[in-house]
């Protein structure tokens, strides 16, 4: 009689600590065949391949901000880094004549200044991440706002059929975004810098005991982070074919939403590009492409993301509690140390 | 590359490590922000000659007030160590709820009792989900935005509910010796809140918890119920708002909550004093800190400066008040 409670007791941890390690997996699989099963379209190539090409730029700007989170820091100034960037860059287009191939590489130098802006306000001024990108965010935001008038501004045409091309039925963005995260990935396993990001997410004070340049790692996540989002609100730019003001706004809550639904944990040190952030990515638009075809109410989408939101962020911090053990098995990209 | 930025990166380092001593040692920084305040008015004064009538000075107020109320409620969380993203969402959802009652004939009491009881029920999950499931209040704050403001566009498609009651503007607009009454609920408001965080056993509780949690739990604070009821008077304070707002405007919309408005929340705690780190500030300096910014866009827009470098503007002052804040408490 005991024993068999003991053993029940052992099955039912197993199964949450289950759950809680493939909580997200089983949702998007619970979420695939649901929609499968009662949108006749959904279940198609076609649609998936659409899909991706709707998330592609979120996969930039995800991996970006994956980077900072993974060293228990916050980026919220992604969203305005894209809006920003994209403005200036149709402006120096339309308005100055300036060739497609220099104004992107304008557009990075820019995306790298503000991230080396939050950095050294972050690093430097020691504020609190949260406030500071706040700060940087309406101020990025506000000189966008200022220098489009609010107004939005069509792309010239030869750069607006870029955001259709494709090589066979595959759209280039969804490659270039894949490619992205895929280094990403690379960059966070293999590299020595990789292993710092979580070293620092772990412990700062333990990380720069050991000798890590804990400041000069943060300041690079934070500038990788306005790079990488330059590069999404670029994708996104090219898809949308204007700059118009309504490019990432709020997107830097839903990047944050993909993080914490990807398996990233805010506390810092935990999670993978691939695949946690890409699942989130997924999770998140196979949602909303799913409500889609089921004709619901558009107006319900935030508040569906934000119950997910809510839910993903109540699994983590579930899992933050569970033994260190389980956490190993759970993310095993965590590079061994040395 | 990386060794080169990072000796720069640690040469500002010790360069501001130098400053923060200098700071720190000298008393004058503590009376920096009201200097900064002063010399804002006089520029005003002498720049905008329209700027010191009194009808602008009431309406300054009166704009104060809706954000006073809202960053009391923020300053409250922010003591204990938490934040409280989801105030504007709330506030727009709970006026959206009272005011549908309001239209569809129901009486004036009832619609601000919905108002404040969507705030609270909004402000105990809040609460609850910190407190009691050991959430992250920023995500959890962050995931109520995002419902309260998705539910108040799904409830009304985006269109902005009127509210027609001449009783109800009368009630919450009405003029108490020529002082509008949502600057008196303001003042009256600030002075309690005060009140209660400096002179109640609460209050002790709440800044022992926003200095050191664990060390206040070891003393036999009771952790868990104090940063519960945080999250349930800023929600309680959402909802008072709403009724003042919805009043003001005329109407409840999704829009009245924007993205914007949370901002202006945390620089108006944030300039009035109150750390993001916890354990310091008082509810009258948010207050303060929520004129301050008023005074700000009414003297930007007075000085036909755009909207959008009002928001630059905005955005370095809550960058310098935080960095200063650092300087002077690290």
């Amino acid at each position: 009689m005991v024993q068999g409670t003991q053993i029940n007791r052992f099955n039912l941890t197993t199964l949450r600590d289950f759950l809680l390690r493939q909580g997200f997996n089983v949702v998007l699989v619970v979420v695939v065949v649901f929609y499968a099963l009662t949108a006749p379209r959904f279940f198609t190539v076609a649609n998936f391949i659409s899909l991706l090409h709707a998330a592609a730029p979120m996969m930039v700007i995800a991996s970006g901000l994956a980077l900072v989170v993974m060293t228990g820091k916050l980026d919220i100034s992604v969203g305005s880094t894209a809006f920003l960037t994209t403005s200036v860059g149709t402006i120096l287009m339309v308005r100055n004549g300036v060739d497609p191939i220099t104004t992107l590489v304008i557009l990075l130098a820019i995306g790298a200044l503000i991230g080396a802006v939050n950095g050294l306000i972050i690093v430097v001024l020691k504020i609190s991440p949260l406030i500071a990108t706040l700060g940087t965010m309406i101020i990025v935001r506000g000189i966008g706002l200022e220098i489009t008038k609010s107004t939005t501004i069509s792309l010239p045409e030869e750069v607006r059929r870029l955001g259709n091309a494709s090589i066979g039925p595959i759209f280039v963005d969804i490659l270039i975004a894949l490619a992205i995260m895929v280094i990403i990935h690379l960059v966070h396993t293999r590299t020595s810098f990789g292993r710092w990001l979580i070293a620092l997410g772990n412990d700062q004070d333990t990380a720069a005991r050991l000798g890590i340049r804990v400041n000069t790692v943060s300041f690079m996540s934070f500038v990788l982070s306005g790079l990488l989002a330059t590069i999404g609100g670029v994708l996104t730019l090219v898809q949308v074919g204007a700059a118009s003001p309504s490019i990432g706004s709020g997107l830097e809550f839903t990047a944050v939403s993909v993080i914490v639904i990807g398996g990233i944990s805010l506390f810092g040190g935990e999670g993978s590009i691939l695949p946690g952030a890409l699942r989130g990515v997924l999770i998140l638009e196979i949602i909303r492409n799913g409500l889609n075809f089921l004709g619901a109410d558009p107006y319900a989408y935030r508040f569906v993301n934000g119950a997910i939101i809510f839910i993903a962020m109540y699994a983590d911090s579930l899992r933050a509690r569970l033994p260190v053990t389980t956490r190993t098995f759970e993310a095993p990209d965590t590079p061994k140390s040395g | 590359m990386t060794t080169v930025q990072g000796s720069s990166v640690d040469n500002a380092g010790s360069l501001l490590t130098r400053l923060r001593q200098f700071v720190t040692a000298h008393r004058f920084f503590d009376i920096l922000p009201i200097l900064i305040l002063v010399v804002v008015l006089v520029v005003l004064a002498l720049f905008i000659p329209n700027f010191f009538n009194s009808r602008n000075i009431v309406n300054v107020f009166v704009q104060a007030s809706t954000l006073g109320l809202m960053a009391i409620g923020m300053t409250v969380v922010m003591i204990s160590g938490g934040i409280d993203l989801s105030i504007p969402s709330v506030m727009a959802l709970s006026a959206i709820f009272g005011a549908m009652h309001l239209r569809d004939g129901g009486s004036i009491f009832v619609s601000c009792l919905i108002m404040l009881t969507v705030g609270i029920i909004a402000g105990s999950i809040n609460g609850f989900a910190v407190a009691y499931l050991k959430m992250i209040p920023f995500v959890v704050t962050l995931a109520m935005m995002t419902i309260a403001s998705g539910a108040a566009i799904w409830v009304t498609n985006s269109v902005s509910v009127p509210v027609f009651d001449e009783v109800f503007f009368d009630l919450i607009l009405a003029r108490i010796a020529d002082i509008p009454r949502p600057i008196i609920i303001m003042v009256i408001m600030a002075l309690i809140a005060t009140l209660v965080v400096r002179r109640t056993l609460f209050g002790r509780w709440l800044y022992a918890v926003g200095v050191n949690v664990r060390a206040a739990r070891a003393s036999g604070v009771p952790t868990n119920l104090v940063i519960f009821l945080t999250y349930v008077i800023s929600g309680a304070f959402a909802g008072l708002t709403a009724i003042i707002l919805s009043a003001r405007l005329g109407s409840a919309s999704a829009n009245m909550g924007n993205d914007g408005v949370v901002l202006d929340i945390v620089s108006s705690a944030v300039v009035g004093g109150v750390s993001i780190y916890g354990g310091i500030g008082s509810p009258l300096g948010a207050v303060m800190g929520a004129i301050f910014i008023t005074v700000i866009s009414n003297s930007m827009n007075m000085m036909q400066i755009s909207f959008f470098t009002g928001l630059i503007i905005k955005g370095v002052v809550i960058i310098a008040f935080v960095a200063f804040d650092s300087l002077r408490k690290q």
